[in-house]
């Protein structure tokens, strides 16, 4: 598992948060693609930003949650989530 | 051109099958997934991060599935213009209004290009394979060769068919594939090789969008539909009303409302004439036949605009602010039709949306892999 896959993982409950929090699915239907080199990655659009793809696995969306990575690069800050696919 | 009264009559009967019997709420199809509409929110990330997103999930894709057509290959049979998904359609004269809507609406998803090189490849010898239903487990894959993309005679020739006024020859020397990009033709003659197991052009003409759509898409796709007409048993009659009269229009209000087209690939038919009328009645007198004359088009209510009965068009954007619908007709997909909600929902009778089930997707995408492997 890459850094940033792990960073993804130690946050999992904030990113399925930020998912919960805007749109009405339980964060326990929620899957981060953590299996998947591209379900986790670096943002080429916005320097220092996580972007992380995840699924609904009842009701099908694919979900993006975007989030700052600290300068000490082990935590992240400012989720934003909104809907892929 | 819409293949004429036959091709409606085929509709009416497939309508009448389906909602006779049906005592309770036959507007609502799908009712479940209608009510877990998800609510459109406004976006907290820019477009330029979710067009990235998009890319790292046919990325993902690839990875885990194999997408056996190169971007290149996408570029050149579907894409319009360089960069450019977007693509013009022109019905041919065979009468499946309803699958060019589906495929045109297809086509202005964000996620075509992901579902298309999932499912279709051309051959070395110019032929073409799709697999139906696109990334599903249990596809079936259908050839399609250049042969079978060109104009067809048509057996029906010389033939008589039924008319609002009485009967006429059908003079189609031959039946006409959509006009467009190549990939866009084998997507029409792969359904109707599908579904009728040749590419028979006749047997195609008259059908709905969202079977089109669903048999496109199988189980990766989740589905809304409304439908306005009702059955009447004491008459043995249909009643063509418009989704303005469905009972329940909060449902139809909120899937207008939330419609995405980023997320959701929709076409929506017009209203069929009702032959009580007393138009209807006076043009049965006078022998004159009111779909085929438009060209068959009427006029929808407030609204200048032309409509052809009974035809299905293709959903190209919904402005929830300004509460419009825009369309285009698969005669010609150019040239975009602005509807207002109400406008809409009188002019329309039956609306058909589906959307991409990514749990599914994915699932099916690790047992493709596997197969694969």
């Amino acid at each position: 598992m890459s850094n940033i896959h792990e960073l993804a993982k130690k946050f999992e409950v904030q990113i399925k948060e930020a998912i919960a929090q805007k749109f009405p699915v339980p964060p326990e239907e929620l899957s981060l693609l953590l299996e998947d080199k591209e379900g986790v990655y670096l943002s080429e659009e916005e320097p220092n930003t996580l972007g992380c793809l995840i699924v609904g696995q009842k009701n099908g969306y694919l979900y993006l949650v975007m989030a700052k990575i600290e300068e000490d690069g082990q935590s992240l800050r400012d989720f934003k989530s909104d809907i892929v696919s | 051109m819409a293949g004429g009264q036959q091709e409606i009559e085929k509709v009416e009967n497939e309508t009448k099958e389906n909602l006779a019997g049906l005592k309770e709420n036959p507007n609502l199809e799908a009712k479940t997934e209608i009510e877990k509409f998800e609510k459109r929110q406004e976006r907290e990330i820019s477009e330029p991060l979710i067009e990235e997103a998009r890319s790292k999930r046919n990325q993902l894709l690839e990875e885990r599935g194999l997408l056996p057509m190169s971007k290149a290959d996408f570029d050149q049979y579907f894409a319009s213009k360089d960069f450019e998904i977007r693509t013009d359609l022109k019905q041919g004269n065979t009468g499946d209004c309803y699958a060019v809507a589906a495929i045109h609406a297809m086509s202005r998803s964000p996620h075509f290009e992901m579902i298309v090189r999932s499912s279709m490849k051309k051959l070395p010898d110019g032929s073409w394979e799709v697999k139906i239903p696109l990334l599903s487990k249990r596809f079936q894959t259908i050839t399609i060769t250049s042969e079978e993309l060109l104009p067809q005679e048509n057996k029906n020739l010389g033939k008589t068919i039924k008319t609002e006024g009485g009967i006429a020859p059908d003079l189609r020397e031959v039946l006409t594939p959509v006009q467009g990009k190549e990939g866009l033709q084998v997507l029409e003659a792969a359904f109707i090789k599908q579904k009728f197991g040749m590419v028979d052009r006749l047997a195609a003409e008259g059908g709905w969008g969202d079977k089109v759509l669903l048999a496109l898409g199988g189980d990766n796709f989740k589905r809304v539909s409304f439908n306005a007409s009702r059955y009447n048993e004491e008459t043995e009659q249909l009643e063509y009303l418009g989704l303005a009269n469905i009972p329940n229009q909060k449902y139809v209000d909120d899937v207008l409302e939330n419609f995405d087209p980023e997320i959701h690939i929709a076409t929506a038919v017009t209203k069929f004439f009702d032959r009580r009328t007393l138009i209807a009645k006076v043009a049965g007198k006078l022998g004159l036949s009111l779909e085929g004359q438009v060209k068959g088009a009427y006029r929808a209510e407030e609204t200048l605009k032309f409509f052809v009965p009974g035809h299905s068009y293709s959903i190209s954007k919904v402005d929830r602010q300004k509460k419009i619908v825009t369309l285009a007709n698969p005669w010609d997909t150019s040239k975009p039709i602005d509807l207002t909600f109400g406008q809409f929902k009188k002019t329309f009778c039956r609306l058909e949306a589906i959307r991409i089930d990514n749990a599914k997707l994915l699932k099916n995408m690790e047992a493709v892999a596997r197969v694969a492997a």
